[in-house]
């Protein structure tokens, strides 16, 4: 069923390619959205409904479900051809599913209307996870969704906030619509186009960073449209269950959350550090300048959106050293970013803290909590093996990225972005550069880091041991 | 759940039909996708064989002129004969040469090439027309011969060369007009290999389901009442898909117990 979605939105996007004078992509769309439909609906005719799955196919349903999509998102890209080889088609289908927002294209603007919209689509289809639409359209619901969702969100969303998963279901579906049309409005009255507001609004809430300008959204160069992006993506990178408890007046809310305390504090601290550090260094001429920069890209860099209105490359090392660590710990869980997750940094700096006053008080029993709940040891060691992991996959990522040429900037930068799935790094990835330097193999790595990210790690290896499924 | 319910396709000639003409409706998408867009190709080829052909054409023309003018002056001015036929000649080829240049100026929207050549033939006939009204002003220290080496010769070399400048400027022009047709040939043969990938994966799928779902419970079937038959070994099998297939099997069943 996952294929028959996106085979609705492929055929959407043909929609708007027939509006736009039926562009050069309206065929390659409509080609593609039959042939979508076709692999999704062909196993329907025979596989019988399964009133019960197990863990294994659980993951398996998971993991096949981005791959697949990931598959199929090429197909538009493919028959339209212009710089689609096969690894760009597949790097920026990947890079759309698992909301990245990298990109292989030098020149957007050229791309028809109807694929600007499939890009954006599949940045907003990923943004909510290709499961949550199967999920809602999987007619075995109960047990199933349970199983599905542990690949999917994050052990630490769920057991922060713990919904019944149907509800969750809801909330994603509610709060992320929501957001993107008020976002749609919001930027049209700001004096974008219907089409440019629509797709950055989808971009922004699913946080990937897509855009439809070569310059992103440094083109608008308005003040209004950037602080509408800001907002959005500072949403987009809270848990969605969190913004649905806020919206029907629940207890657990925003305002109550540690995480999205130390969230925002996070953004602001670092937003004023940079903006000071890029006005001491003449970098731009007054503060407020520096700020409005230095708060855009922060905060585009921590909800792993990706978009920019300035050339990063251009600036301190302290602000890039910052910007990296923004890349690193990213967002919330339960949201659509990537990353590391500001719960997981809580978490490790309350473990750090505990150690050092068991080391004062031995026989002390200290307990970790969250917004008043005490965490489990498994939580705590999952996060542990999490960041450990994390960051062997970077530096793996790094190793593979400088064996191929690129220098040291580039290649960790972009280990980080793929991973964390920002999308823009610095050096030759940078804000207003792109991965078509890249050679293939590298774009390959990119592409499984965004995956292995996108799929908290674990949820994507385990789907590769064999012993695992015997 | 109702919704899924309606997609869901029971019956063994149903889902038969319904897999073939899956097989049938990707083929015929897209080879009318690519039908279609090949028609394109044949425009776009077709347009710019054309134009081609009609740069090559008016070029000729001009330089056919051109040369005919120069033969008739060079009998004029440098040998010396003043026949009617030549004179003639030139005015012909003055003519010609301006229709030319005016078909190839109006052709072309934004061409510096054309521009240039505009000029350079009006002088050249201007030049010409004023030798033929004897509005030049030749003496014996400056004869006709040294008019024809010093100024008509310069001017006919460069007309010459603006012809193909001209030219070659003309099937530039044509650059995005060869990228476009290399594009939709691009969309004409990727749609082709795509559906072709696709559709080896829905026949490996359709084989699949076919022998899971259909030829082993039959092959099971013919065993078990084998077994049945041979042994008194009693009949069972295990049947997952809802069709004609498990009524099948509850009617031997039946008959079986029947004969029991």
């Amino acid at each position: 069923m996952v294929l028959v979605f996106i085979a609705a939105f492929m055929l959407a996007s043909a929609g708007v390619s027939l509006v736009n004078n039926t562009d050069s992509a309206y065929y390659p769309l409509l080609l593609s959205s039959f042939l979508t439909a076709l692999l999704g609906v062909f196993p329907l005719i025979f596989v019988p409904r399964a009133e019960q799955i197990k863990t294994k196919e659980g993951y398996c349903i998971v993991v096949g479900s981005w791959l697949v999509a990931c598959i199929v998102g090429m197909f538009p890209y493919l028959t339209w051809g212009g710089e689609f080889s096969p690894m760009n088609a597949w790097f920026e289908s990947v890079s759309g599913f698992t909301t990245t927002g990298a990109s292989i294209l030098n020149d957007v603007e050229d791309l028809p209307r109807g694929l600007l919209f499939w890009r954006m689509s599949t940045a907003w289809i990923g943004g909510i996870g290709v499961v949550m639409f199967a999920l809602v359209i999987l007619p075995s619901m109960g047990k199933n969704k349970l199983l599905l969702s542990n690949v999917e969100l994050s052990t630490i969303a769920k057991d922060n906030y713990k919904y019944r998963t149907q509800v969750i279901l809801r909330i994603l579906i509610f709060v992320y619509v929501g957001l993107t049309l008020v976002t749609t409005l919001l930027l049209k009255l700001a004096g974008m186009c219907w089409f440019d507001a629509a797709t950055h609004a989808m971009s922004a809430c699913s946080t990937c960073g897509f855009g439809t300008k070569n310059a992103s959204v440094a083109f608008f160069d308005s003040v209004s449209v950037e602080v509408i992006l800001i907002a959005a993506m500072t949403l987009a990178g809270i848990h969605f269950g969190l913004l649905y408890a806020t919206i029907i007046g629940r207890r657990n809310n925003i305002f109550r959350s540690e995480v999205v305390r130390v969230y925002l504090c996070m953004m602001l601290v670092i937003s004023i550090v940079i903006a000071m550090s890029l006005w001491s260094d003449d970098v731009y001429s007054s503060f407020p300048e520096s700020l409005r920069r230095s708060v855009f890209h922060v905060v585009s860099v921590t909800t792993t959106s990706g978009f920019a209105i300035a050339d990063t490359n251009t600036w301190t090392s302290l602000a890039v050293i910052l910007l990296i660590s923004c890349s690193t710990i990213c967002a919330c869980a339960g949201s659509t970013s990537g990353g590391m997750k500001v719960d997981r940094l809580l978490l490790s700096g309350k473990m750090i803290r505990n150690r050092l006053k068991l080391q004062q008080h031995p026989n002390a029993v200290i307990r970790t909590k969250v917004d008043g709940i005490v965490q489990d040891d498994s939580v705590l060691n999952t996060v542990v093996i999490f960041v450990v992991a994390y960051i062997m996959l970077i530096l793996i990522g790094t190793i593979v990225n400088t064996m191929f040429g690129q220098d040291l900037m580039t290649g960790f930068s972009a280990s980080v972005a793929c991973t964390s799935n920002v999308g823009p790094g610095f050096g030759g990835v940078g804000s207003m550069n792109n991965y078509s330097d890249f050679p293939s193999v590298l774009k390959f790595n990119g592409a499984l880091l965004m995956l292995l990210g996108r799929l908290e790690i674990f949820g994507f290896i385990q789907l590769f041991f064999i012993r695992y499924w015997k | 759940m109702s919704r899924l319910k309606l997609l869901t396709i029971t019956g063994m000639r149903k889902r038969m039909f319904v897999g073939f003409l899956s097989i049938i409706l990707l083929l015929f998408f897209s080879g009318m996708v690519s039908l279609f867009e090949l028609g394109r190709v044949s425009n776009d080829t077709e347009e710019i064989l054309l134009a081609s052909k009609s740069n090559v054409e008016l070029a000729g023309e001009m330089i056919s002129a051109l040369n005919e003018q120069n033969d008739a002056m060079i009998c004029m001015s440098v040998i010396g004969d003043s026949s009617e036929s030549y004179r003639d000649a030139c005015k012909r080829s003055i003519e010609r040469l301006a229709n030319a240049v005016r078909l190839a100026d109006g052709r072309v929207d934004d061409n510096s090439a054309v521009d240039s050549l505009v000029m350079r033939s009006n002088i050249l006939n201007a030049m010409v027309t004023d030798y033929l009204d004897g509005n030049l002003m030749l003496t014996d220290e400056y004869s006709s011969q040294d008019w024809y080496v010093d100024s008509y010769k310069d001017e006919y070399l460069n007309v010459a060369s603006h012809i193909t400048s001209y030219m070659t400027g003309a099937q530039s022009t044509l650059g995005p007009e060869v990228n476009r047709l290399s594009r939709t040939a691009y969309r004409a043969v990727t749609p082709v290999f795509i559906s072709l990938v696709v559709m080896l994966v829905v026949v490996l799928m359709f084989y699949y389901f076919l022998s899971v779902y259909y030829i082993r419970p039959i092959l099971r079937m013919n065993k078990s009442l084998g077994d049945y038959l041979t042994f008194k070994v009693p009949f069972d099998v295990g049947i997952t898909l809802r069709d004609e297939l498990v009524e099948l099997k509850e009617r031997i069943m039946a008959l079986v117990s029947r004969m029991q």
